[in-house]
């Protein structure tokens, strides 16, 4: 009899990546387990042994979070800053700083957070000052990340111990349609000749809509004869005409199986998993991605690596030669599809998962020190703080930073520790400061 | 040092409960140093009597317990104050001698200057003197205020006798620390009440019976501010509450027709009313009963005399005397911007009391440690 899993992630018909990845790791485990999916908040549940957490950066995984703080188990870590999910998620997102207290970083960090709190809008910046994954790791048994250099990054953030359970399993090949170049494009009415360049999925800045537009316009100054479309919905204002909209996965496919060229750039990157680059790999697309983070280790004849010093020029440049010789993307796109259906196989990868599944059952969440020290502004809320707290055990000083008159009026209403504190927490000792509220605490 | 100080404090009131003044104190006094990693051990010449009771919640306060029963006074020495050592039998000092040849303590605390005779029976240890307040001449002062002096007083050269007899000397605020460095002693520290800050864990209770209350024992610097608050308020258009020993006091007959109500705890007094009064003028030392009422998080009303020492910087907190808060009464009854202002100012200048008094605890850890 197979063993349960619960697998905590979105599951379409949301429509993310992280919900078509877990849809098919599913059918992939359920060769080795009998797979429960929960889309959604759970509550009143008894706590399972198996626990799998697809988590990504986004608001749609706030459940997921939560779950994970409640039942520890394996989490997929889809991208290793958790930045915009703890904000979107409504939640104080200095829990995570990364710096350690009283470094410049910290400072920088501190300072920033005071002009976030003011209204300043998120810049790209902030996620190198602020990373919620600490509580992340503290609360799992292991994680998964699909590349080395976000299990680097982990662990030069986090350090060793905490990171001790970091394994990486690559992406998962999605299963595709064979079809081809010809049939796609006659399939979605395209022109059977010209050469065909999309990128795809959620428009996020990272994506370099910013090097793509000029850059497409220089190749066509340059001669290049090519078509750029943007299969997906249009959150960022590209050009009339480029986007598609949202499109199902069928029509996804038909997209990249039709394109000459698939850009999959991102950067900065944080060693975030790009599910169109799979998919583009699965169809054979030639992939172009920048040389950076997770998409550096890809092998240098699967896909195109663009530097990222060169930006917009360089991908003018990249487009030109390529569109050109189009015989040459399309040999990157099967070198491309050869590596994806050697690597990231389902099968193989939801074996490797189940290595990792079993094994963690007689590994500990990782353990933060007995006694630690936690700074966080008093205008933190309770759901933040709990979740900072959720990290931790044993004896903890926890600053609550802030003048007296903050302070104060933070209490003004309703008793200030009662509301702040989970009923867990055991208060040893209260101490004003002049940097603030400082906590003795004792955590389960 | 590598291992904790251990402390002999010797104080002839209870520490616990800490239903009075100078107990609430004494009980933080060692609360404080034990949060510190002392060992604190106490002494209590029993002046106050000794229930099982109290006697019980002592012994679970504190590292160790010890207990003299009290002795008759002698007489007063001179006609018109008490002897420095009228009220400290040689017995007391016997008994911390023998206490430190057993226990080794690295200091001695003796409360009240008029028990100081005991640090002269110990050699070795630190000795410090945690004074409370300031009792050369306090007759004189009471007189002026037009009160009778009661309870202990002395000239101000016997109270420099004894402040002479320890190595520091602790002032509850900072005026008293200055006047007790102009009193002779030669080391003085200010140590200051620590407001538990009780609001930070729980609200008041909700069972208001008046706008205003003063909780007060039945001292002559209460009865006096009372009187003159009842005065003030010369008619009865402002509802306000008494409670406290006070209320036992003989022959209290008030104008204002304040509610009297008998608590049997503090917290009873502080949900009873919105705000909280205290007229005092005159007096000396701090008065804990200020301290005790923005602890509970209260919006408090008062005289410069009732806030001396906190660093009260609100003008609710600085009337110049009973009319002057019963004007503040009338405003704050009047005006929901002054009662919030009032309430913030209250927490604000409780957190930044609390804030110096723990910096005045490490001060004096790490002396106790030196």
């Amino acid at each position: 009899m197979r063993p349960a899993l619960r697998l905590v992630s979105p599951l379409p018909p949301a429509r993310n990546g992280i919900a078509d990845y877990a849809a098919l790791l599913a059918g992939g485990l359920a060769a080795h387990y009998d797979v429960q999916g929960w889309d959604r908040e759970q509550d009143g549940h008894a706590a399972p042994e198996r626990m799998l957490h697809q988590l990504g950066n986004s608001a749609a995984h706030g459940f997921v979070l939560r779950a994970l703080r409640r039942w520890p188990g394996v989490v997929t870590l889809h991208d290793p800053s958790l930045l915009w999910l703890h904000q979107q998620v409504g939640e104080e997102w200095l829990p995570g700083l990364v710096a350690s207290p009283g470094s410049a970083q910290a400072r920088l960090a501190a300072r920033r957070g005071r002009q976030l709190r003011a209204g300043e809008e998120l810049g790209r910046s902030d996620h190198l000052l602020f990373d919620a994954a600490a509580a992340v790791l503290a609360r799992s048994r292991a994680v998964v990340v699909h590349s080395r250099f976000a299990a680097a990054r982990l662990r030069t953030l986090h350090g060793a111990a905490a990171t001790a359970g970091v394994v990486v399993i690559p992406h998962l090949l999605p299963p595709v349609r064979a079809i081809s170049r010809t049939e796609a494009r006659r399939a979605l009415g395209w022109p059977a000749d010209g050469f065909v360049l999309v990128s795809a999925g959620m428009p996020h800045p990272a994506k370099r809509f910013d090097w793509i537009a000029p850059a497409v316009e220089a190749a066509r100054r340059a001669g290049a004869r090519l078509r750029y479309l943007h299969a997906g919905a249009d959150d960022i204002a590209l050009p009339p005409g480029v986007a598609t909209g949202w499109l199902p996965a069928d029509m996804l496919d038909l997209h990249i199986a039709a394109c000459d060229a698939l850009l999959c750039l991102h950067f900065p990157s944080h060693g975030e998993a790009s599910g169109v680059l799979a998919r583009g790999l699965a169809m054979g697309a030639c992939c172009v991605v920048a040389d950076t983070a997770g998409y550096a280790e890809l092998p240098r004849d699967a896909v195109l690596h663009l530097p990222v010093q060169q930006g917009a020029a360089g991908l003018a440049a990249a487009l030109t030669g390529l569109s050109a010789n189009p015989a040459l993307a399309w040999a990157i796109g099967a070198a491309g599809q050869r590596f994806g259906a050697a690597e990231m196989g389902v099968t193989s990868v939801a074996a490797r998962y189940r290595d990792v599944i079993e094994a963690s059952l007689a590994w500990r969440p990782a353990s933060p020190s007995e006694t630690g020290e936690l700074i966080l502004p008093v205008s933190v809320t309770a759901a933040a703080l709990e979740g900072a707290l959720a990290a931790r055990h044993g004896r903890l000083r926890l600053l609550l930073a802030g003048s007296g008159t903050q302070v104060a009026a933070a209490g003004l209403e309703a008793p200030l520790l009662p509301r702040l504190l989970p009923p867990w927490v055991r208060v040893r000792q209260v101490r004003m400061l002049d940097a603030g509220l400082s906590l003795d605490l004792v955590l389960p | 040092m590598s291992k904790p100080p251990r402390i002999l404090v010797v104080a002839p009131m209870h520490s616990h409960p800490p239903d009075q003044g100078n107990a609430a104190r004494l009980a933080a006094f060692g609360a404080a140093l034990r949060a510190r990693g002392a060992w604190v051990e106490l002494l209590y010449f029993g002046l106050e009597g000794l229930s099982p009771a109290r006697e019980a919640a002592m012994r679970a306060a504190w590292d160790g317990f010890h207990y003299l029963p009290p002795l008759a006074p002698q007489r007063q020495s001179f006609p018109c104050h008490w002897g420095l050592d009228d009220w400290c039998p040689a017995s007391l000092g016997e008994a911390v001698a023998a206490l430190q040849a057993r226990h080794a303590f690295h200091a001695v605390v003796v409360n009240y200057v008029w028990l100081s005779r005991v640090l002269e029976a110990v050699s070795g240890p630190l000795r410090v003197l945690d004074t409370h307040d300031l009792f050369g001449d306090r007759h004189m002062v009471a007189r002026r205020d037009g009160l009778l002096p009661s309870w202990y007083f002395t000239s101000t050269a016997d109270e420099a006798r004894g402040l002479a007899r320890a190595d520091v000397v602790l002032g509850i605020q900072q005026e008293e620390s200055a006047e007790l460095q102009r009193r002779g002693a030669a080391r003085v520290m200010t140590v200051g009440h620590p407001p538990g800050l009780r609001f930070l864990h729980q609200a008041p209770g909700a069972a208001v019976q008046a706008r205003f209350g003063m909780l007060a024992s039945g001292n002559p610097w209460n009865l006096g501010a009372v009187a003159a608050l009842d005065s003030a308020l010369a008619d009865q258009s402002l509802d306000w509450l008494l409670a406290g020993g006070i209320l036992r006091a003989p022959g209290l007959r008030l104008r204002s027709a304040p509610r009297r109500l008998a608590v049997a705890e503090a917290a009873e007094f502080y949900a009873a009313v919105d705000c909280v009064l205290n007229p005092m003028q005159g007096g000396t030392g701090l008065k804990i009963k200020t301290v005790e009422a923005l602890d509970f998080g209260a919006p408090v009303l008062g005289t410069r005399d009732a806030f001396a020492g906190l660093g009260a910087e609100h003008p609710a907190h600085q009337a110049a005397d009973a009319a002057g808060v019963v004007a503040l009464m009338r405003e704050w009854a009047a005006s929901a911007a002054f009662r919030a202002e009032v309430a913030l100012a209250g927490r604000l200048l409780a957190l930044r009391y609390a804030a110096e008094v723990e910096s005045q605890y490490d001060a004096l850890m790490a002396l106790l440690e030196e």
